[in-house]
């Protein structure tokens, strides 16, 4: 019954898909290869013009030191910012080249309000300077389904204005909301079969095209990090938090997460991380051995390594015709019998080897040498096996396996219309070859690899230790596993980037430009001290369902800057109590009990403007210290917090019995001081304990 | 090992000994010329004042796996510049300034956690010698680490101990556990455990939800949640329960979330993290304890097994010793492990319960093809950089190559002879070693039939069954006979 459904409705669909999308592809893919080899050939014409707005006008005039990979650029912002931008030297420029071989990399919006203090300070927006808007013949082939393929690359002018961030780290919800929103609207309004499949095609493209330059400033934020340590102008927390964000908002609900919980996961992901290049790193190489290759790790400049390669030893092919060769986990042809690699003209390179066959440098004493050619590059950083992503001898080898998932996909999905949820014998049958595939670690239906596939990008652009060759040899052959008509080549992106930087920066001069921006985030951040819950979730709302066309905002007044600037430090100041009261069940063992008296002293002295989980957290660390001066602090924050929590916290503290007697007379004085809260404006139960303990 | 006493008498003793400087310099001026009544004259003095100190009522072990000695030291010395304080606060303020250490602990075996934890629960000579060891008699093989067949045949109530206490009950080896009352003592889940609370895992379950709020859990849901978590969670729920209990005299915490970290990870932010989280569980015990009533009297102790000879930035460097044993070069060895090769990548590895893995060769010169029967490396690969490998005995081997050419219709009589002479002279060398074997296995069994026949007899009736006495099953009795 469910096989005829299926068959009707392919019978019924089919014809009119395929027609229109042979045409399509066809066409695509006919001028995709023309459009690609013209740009490149046009862009290597244009080497030095930068696009965009003019170079000239730099004012920074950064100063670099030849040897650091990367810098730190701090731009002053007018109405009270800072633009943090991140330079990276690439890999190739040697010494004698100047400022035109840095490139920006990832700049960051920090809202300071214009003053000195660090506590009110808000890291705002990120731009990934090589995440360009695609061009309206770059979105038109991001629409057809069944186009796995690069079509071409961005040569037109960026639009003018700044460029768009990536993220709004002051408000990652609303990135979740409005997801929500466009696939609900989606949902309805792609009814036609074609239409859908277009729609859907071009949203998977769009959040591969975005998550591939995410994964690419991860692995700068991370190298940066690494390699220079965290300068004061962006902190170890702060850079650990823009990670995070950038980490989670790959994730549905990533944007829903409290901001308590960054620092954690950012730890989490990171272990992860270097426990799956770890294991990969140990298989490919005992796999490599095991077959007489020869296995290299590429080290990026702090060290890390996200990907190896694959070499033989050209003496060893003629030596070794019969040897057996296991393809399993290196998933590329036997290199003993074949005979392209016994007459290999491509590139070799020649390594050195010491008595106990470990790779030396060149000119070490006693050491031999070995001409080797490289079979295989792969990406360590990919769940469960090495990725594939260059194979030297057959360049659609990764990119064969990097489609076998999403051609599964995309022809339930598009032509058989089987879903996960609606056919149980689909679903069944998925699953296991899911489960198989996944078990076996076999090199088709994987999950993509375009997180390896960004980072090798990373790599090929800031290592200095790979050959100029070798890197135009891996260069070439890269741009074709991707899959994404979005993405750009690297030249391109590296050109993109200047020029989204200037025109970044040109903003950020102009009067109306990032500095009225910081001034709209900060009306609409005003808004919660206008108005309720309820409003609030209305005027999102609002905002989600006109796709962020409308942003409510209040009006600025100097009385409401200054409960910004409050607001916002107490936000610090609770998330650092926060952080201090779930760590430690005696605070003074594991902190400075100096900053914790600080942070409670300002509750203290602005209690009328604090919230109910200040004074949970008063009250929690009042529990967690035998130190007295922070002991009364804690009590002087619950006695001036004006909040019905803040008494109950005070009362359960009066009846604590284990408490010293001196103590509950202090709270029992607080309770009977003049600013407790009035009975009468209580529930009655609440009402009824606050006048007992009060003595009324 | 890291101990820190609660015990005021003995702790005020350490202290006030510490800073009694004349004291001592007085008895290292006297102590030469009091000449052999120094001895007597120093234990008249001290000894009252130390079985006074050395009486603590309560005894909480907490066991940590893999913890290497350098590493935590190197941290705790460390200050964290966001805190000010140390990298390892807690470990730092228990047993850094409030308690000893000491720093150059010796396991006398392998640095593996069945052979570490064997001597330090027992505090005897080592008996187990391995994470997994195989009696090459009988192929059975002893996995000290393997909980699942434990906890599935506790279920159907054939086991109540880990193979650990199994096999140290054998040898009539007590563990420091059984040196107090079993309602005076309260263990954790760990290598050598004694019966399961199965409450532990239910009540974890449930707790892993209710403890938190429900904004806690969407996060975690979105974060991952950390499922292993669940156990050690409601594992320190119930000591923190019972250190209120002043009946219990002795608890212990078992915990290897470093272990597994650092087997994973050699890199120091990984091992730092996993080493807070240890901090954090050691500082909330801490603070349990001072609240609980025998706080004064409690002794704390953290001790580990083995440390991890990882270096950061450097993955292990091994090579694949079965496939070296089944190769060629290596003797053609079937191999008999514990663990499938290659584990995670395989179908069956899915399944828990397999005694045994034998790894098949193609290069074997005379069993090929008899891997099931003919095994002849046995190997136990768990460590760092280390394996402990059975061979089987070469005398077997000569023999069984021997017969196979006996067998033969073609071999020539000029080589039969020689064959027949060279077999029966290997019987004979060993004949008196095999007789003296059967002998005392005869004398073996002959004691475990008169025992299980003395427990017969002693068994109560047993009225449900209509029997008088509990019997042993027909089969098993003829697996003795």
């Amino acid at each position: 019954m469910q096989m005829d459904k299926i068959a009707h409705k392919i019978r019924q669909r089919l014809p009119h898909f395929l027609s229109l999308l042979i045409v399509l592809t066809l066409v695509f893919h006919c001028l995709a290869p023309i459009l690609v080899v013209a740009q490149e050939a046009q862009q290597q014409q244009q080497q030095q013009q930068p696009l965009g707005a003019d170079s000239s006008q730099d004012l920074r005039s950064p100063i670099i030191d030849q040897r650091a990979p990367f810098r730190l650029e701090t731009l002053p912002v007018a109405n009270g910012g800072e633009l943090l931008t991140m330079w990276g030297r690439l890999g190739d420029a040697n010494e004698a080249e100047n400022a035109t071989q840095e490139i920006p990399l990832v700049s960051v919006l920090r809202d300071t309000l214009g003053d000195e203090t660090a506590d009110n300070d808000l890291l705002r927006y990120v731009w990934i300077h090589t995440y360009a808007p695609p061009t309206k013949f770059q979105r038109a082939a991001a629409t057809i389904p069944f186009l796995y393929h690069r079509v071409a690359n961005r040569q037109k002018t960026l639009p003018s204005g700044a460029p768009s961030p990536i993220i709004d780290l002051a408000a990652t919800d609303r990135s979740v909301w409005h997801r929500f929103f466009v696939s609900a609207v989606l949902g309805f309004l792609t009814e036609r079969y074609f239409l859908k499949a277009a729609a859907l095609t071009y949203r998977r493209n769009v959040q591969d095209y975005r998550r591939a330059h995410v994964i690419q400033a991860l692995a700068v934020l991370s190298l940066y990090e690494n390699t220079t340590g965290a300068p004061p102008a962006l902190s170890e927390s702060e850079l650990r938090e823009i990670q995070a964000r950038l980490m989670l908002s790959e994730k549905t609900f990533g944007g829903l997460i409290d901001d308590a919980n960054l620092q954690n996961y950012y730890r989490k992901q990171t272990a992860s991380t270097k426990d799956v290049r770890g294991h990969n790193w140990e298989l490919l190489r005992q796999r490599a051995e095991a077959e007489n290759l020869y296995f290299e790790p590429l080290d990026l400049p702090d060290g890390s390594v996200t990907h190896a390669l694959v070499w033989v030893a050209r003496a060893d092919l003629s030596q070794a015709a019969k040897r057996e060769f296991g393809q399993r986990f290196l998933n590329i042809k036997n290199p003993w019998i074949d005979k392209r690699l016994k007459q290999w003209k491509g590139y070799t390179e020649e390594k050195h080897f010491d008595a106990e066959n470990r790779m030396v440098a060149a000119g070490t004493p006693g050491a031999r040498k070995i001409e080797m050619i490289p079979l295989a590059l792969y990406g360590l950083d990919h769940p469960k096996i090495p990725a594939l992503l260059v194979d030297f001898r057959d360049s659609l080898n990764p990119k064969k396996r990097e489609l076998t998932r999403r051609a599964l996909d995309d022809v339930t999905q598009y032509i058989l219309s089987v879903s996960a949820f609606g056919d149980l014998y689909y679903t069944l049958g998925r699953t296991v070859f899911n489960f198989v595939t996944g078990r076996r670690g076999m090199d088709v239906n994987q999950p993509s690899r375009v997180r390896t596939y960004a980072q090798m990008k990373v790599l090929l652009a800031m290592s200095a230790s790979l050959d100029p060759t070798l890197r135009g040899e891996i260069s070439d052959r890269l741009e074709t596993v991707t899959l994404n008509p979005l993405q750009n080549n690297s030249e391109i992106e590296q050109k993109l980037a200047r020029a989204q930087y200037e025109a970044l920066i040109s903003d950020a001069h102009r009067p109306d430009g990032l500095s009225l921006l910081l001034g709209r985030d900060r009306r609409a951040e005003m808004t919660k001290f206008v108005h309720g819950r309820g409003e609030q979730a209305l005027l999102k709302l609002a905002q989600v369902v006109s796709l962020g066309v409308y942003k409510h905002r209040e009006r600025v007044t100097p009385a409401r800057l200054t409960q910004l600037d409050i607001r916002r430090q107490f936000d610090h100041h609770t998330n650092f109590l926060h952080e201090v009261a779930r760590s430690t069940p005696i605070i003074e063992v594991s902190w400075k009990i100096e900053d914790v008296r600080r942070s409670l002293r300002f509750i203290a002295d602005h209690g009328a403007q604090a919230d109910d989980r200040a004074a949970r957290l008063a009250a929690r660390i009042f529990g967690r210290t035998e130190d007295r001066q922070t002991k009364e602090l804690c009590l002087l924050g619950l006695k001036s917090i004006d909040s019905l929590v803040a008494k109950k916290e005070l009362m359960r503290l009066s009846a604590d019995q284990t408490l010293d007697e001196e103590w509950r007379n202090l709270i029992a004085n607080y309770l009977n001081s003049d600013d407790v809260v009035d009975p009468s404006a209580a529930p009655p139960v609440e009402a009824k304990t606050l006048s007992i303990v009060a003595g009324q | 090992m890291l101990i820190c006493a609660g015990n005021r008498k003995l702790s005020s003793f350490l202290s006030s000994a510490r800073g009694l400087w004349w004291w001592w310099w007085w008895w290292w001026w006297w102590w030469p010329r009091l000449g052999a009544g120094a001895p007597l004259l120093w234990c008249l003095i001290f000894f009252p004042l130390l079985c006074q100190a050395q009486a603590p009522e309560r005894l909480v072990v907490i066991k940590m796996d893999g913890l290497p000695y350098a590493e935590v030291d190197r941290f705790v010395c460390e200050i964290d510049p966001r805190t000010g304080k140390s990298r390892l606060p807690w470990i730092d303020y228990i047993f850094y300034q409030k308690g000893t250490r000491l720093s150059n602990f010796y396991v006398r075996g392998m640095s593996l956690s069945a052979p570490s934890w064997s001597l330090l629960d027992t505090g005897q000579h080592l008996q187990i010698k391995g994470n997994v060891e195989y009696d090459r008699w009988t192929l059975h093989a002893y996995d000290y680490l393997n909980f699942i067949p434990f906890y599935l045949n506790n279920v159907v109530q054939r086991r109540v101990d880990m193979p650990g206490p199994e096999a140290l009950d054998g040898l009539g080896i007590p563990l420091l556990m059984d040196a107090f009352p079993y309602e005076r003592r309260h263990t954790s889940f760990q290598l050598f455990q004694r019966g399961i609370r199965w409450t532990t895992l239910q009540r974890g379950l449930g707790n892993r939800f209710t403890s938190r709020t429900p904004g806690e859990l969407f996060d975690e849901w979105v974060m991952g949640f950390d499922a292993r978590r669940i156990i050690s969670e409601q594992l320190e729920r119930e000591l923190a329960e019972k250190l209120s209990d002043p009946n219990i005299k002795y608890l212990d915490y078992y915990d290897t979330d470093f272990d597994h970290t650092a087997h994973h990870n050699g890199d120091r932010e990984s091992h730092l993290r996993s080493l807070q989280h240890l901090d954090a569980i050691i500082g909330r015990i801490w603070a349990h304890i001072q609240r609980s009533p025998l706080a004064a009297e409690t002794v704390l102790v953290l001790v580990s097994d083995h440390g991890i000879n990882s270096v950061e930035g450097i993955y292990s460097q091994g090579f694949n010793m079965v496939q070296l044993l089944g190769s060629d070069g290596g003797g053609g060895h079937h191999v008999v492990t514990k663990r499938r090769l290659m584990l995670d990548y395989s179908i069956k590895g899915i399944y828990p319960l397999v005694p045994l893995i034998t790894t098949t060769t193609r290069e074997s010169k005379y069993l090929r093809g008899e891997s099931a029967s003919y095994p002849t490396a046995l190997v136990d690969f768990d460590g760092n950089e280390r394996i402990a490998i059975h061979l089987r005995e070469s005398d077997f081997n000569v023999l069984h190559l021997l017969l196979q050419q006996l067998q033969r219709q073609d071999l020539p009589e000029s080589l039969r002879g020689p064959a027949v002479t060279g077999f029966f002279s290997v019987i004979d060398k060993r004949r008196q070693s095999w007789n003296q074997a059967i002998g005392e296995l005869d004398e073996e069994m002959q004691a475990l039939r008169q025992e299980i026949e003395a427990l017969e007899n002693s068994c109560p009736p047993n009225p449900r069954s209509g029997l008088n006495r509990m019997r042993i099953p027909d089969a098993t009795r003829k697996r003795f006979d």
